[in-house]
């Protein structure tokens, strides 16, 4: 790893670092439950605002590499892919904390509870609409785009395994009940985790 | 599939990376097309091919594909 895509990392990692401190503060220190809802919803939302910083870090990051200059219609999709993402991103936590705060606070009826979850899920499908929208897009570089799509194909394969282990152990053994929307985030972390070994193969 | 790039490459004395930005594509898509281990699409292969002025297949040879 070249000591540019290190630093690059570091500072990814701390964006995300920050943003869960932030949150972390804002329940401890910041947000009471006397406060009224949307006020404490807003308390939890600011500390996501450094998500936004993933954005141009990545533009920085792609257009400065030193081992590749990428030309301007190379460019142009990777930054789509970071704004749709990161706008995505934010509007789930957005999104999440207003539905979160408020099934903790209301009594609500049962088709608001049906609404407001599919609303919690909406930016999600946001977000792999964003990736697969990069994924199919003519002007990402075509060994890039083949690298994405096998990344997904083995990243999505091994979730249906995991999902069909612990499936088996819930029923056979009593393991602990895995919430189903865990299944994107399991899916995610794979697709982040395999992409350097699916990249070895063609070396 | 094997290819003459690497050594079409040289003769003109380009980095890797010198090529890449010359096709627009990746510095990894010339490095695995280089090594056999990624076929590159038509288009990309007729720009290469137009790049160092000759034909596509002077450049790729598929007949240990063909033979076996």
């Amino acid at each position: 790893m070249t000591a540019y895509k290190r630093q690059f990392l570091l500072r990814f990692a701390g964006v995300l670092i920050l943003f869960a401190v932030l949150e972390w503060a804002a329940g401890q220190f910041l947000v009471r439950d006397t406060w009224p809802y949307v006020w404490s919803v807003i308390g939890y939302i600011l500390p996501a605002l450094p998500l936004f910083a993933i954005i141009p870090l990545v533009n920085h990051y792609a257009a400065n590499r030193p081992d590749e200059a990428l030309s301007k219609k190379r460019l142009a999709p990777a930054r789509r892919y970071m704004i749709r993402l990161g706008i995505s991103m934010f509007f789930y936590v957005v999104v999440l904390m207003f539905s979160v705060a408020a099934l903790n606070r209301f009594d609500l009826a049962l088709q608001i509870k049906v609404i407001m979850a599919i609303l919690t899920a909406l930016p999600i499908g946001a977000i792999l609409w964003a990736v697969s929208s990069f994924m199919f897009d003519q002007d990402v570089d075509e060994f890039e785009r083949m690298i994405l799509a096998r990344s997904v194909i083995v990243a999505a394969t091994l979730t249906f395994f995991f999902t069909a282990i612990w499936g088996f152990l819930e029923n056979f053994a009593a393991a602990p009940d895995f919430p189903l929307y865990i299944v994107v985030v399991v899916y995610f972390g794979l697709f982040g985790i395999v992409q350097p070994f699916v990249r070895r193969g063609f070396k | 599939m094997k290819n003459t790039l690497r050594v079409l490459r040289a003769e003109r004395r380009w980095s890797q990376a010198e090529l890449a930005q010359r096709l627009d594509v990746s510095r990894q898509s010339i490095n695995a097309i280089e090594t056999g281990k990624y076929d590159p699409s038509l288009p990309l292969a007729f720009k290469i091919a137009r790049l160092f002025e000759s034909r596509i297949e002077d450049i790729f040879d598929d007949e240990f594909i063909v033979g076996t």
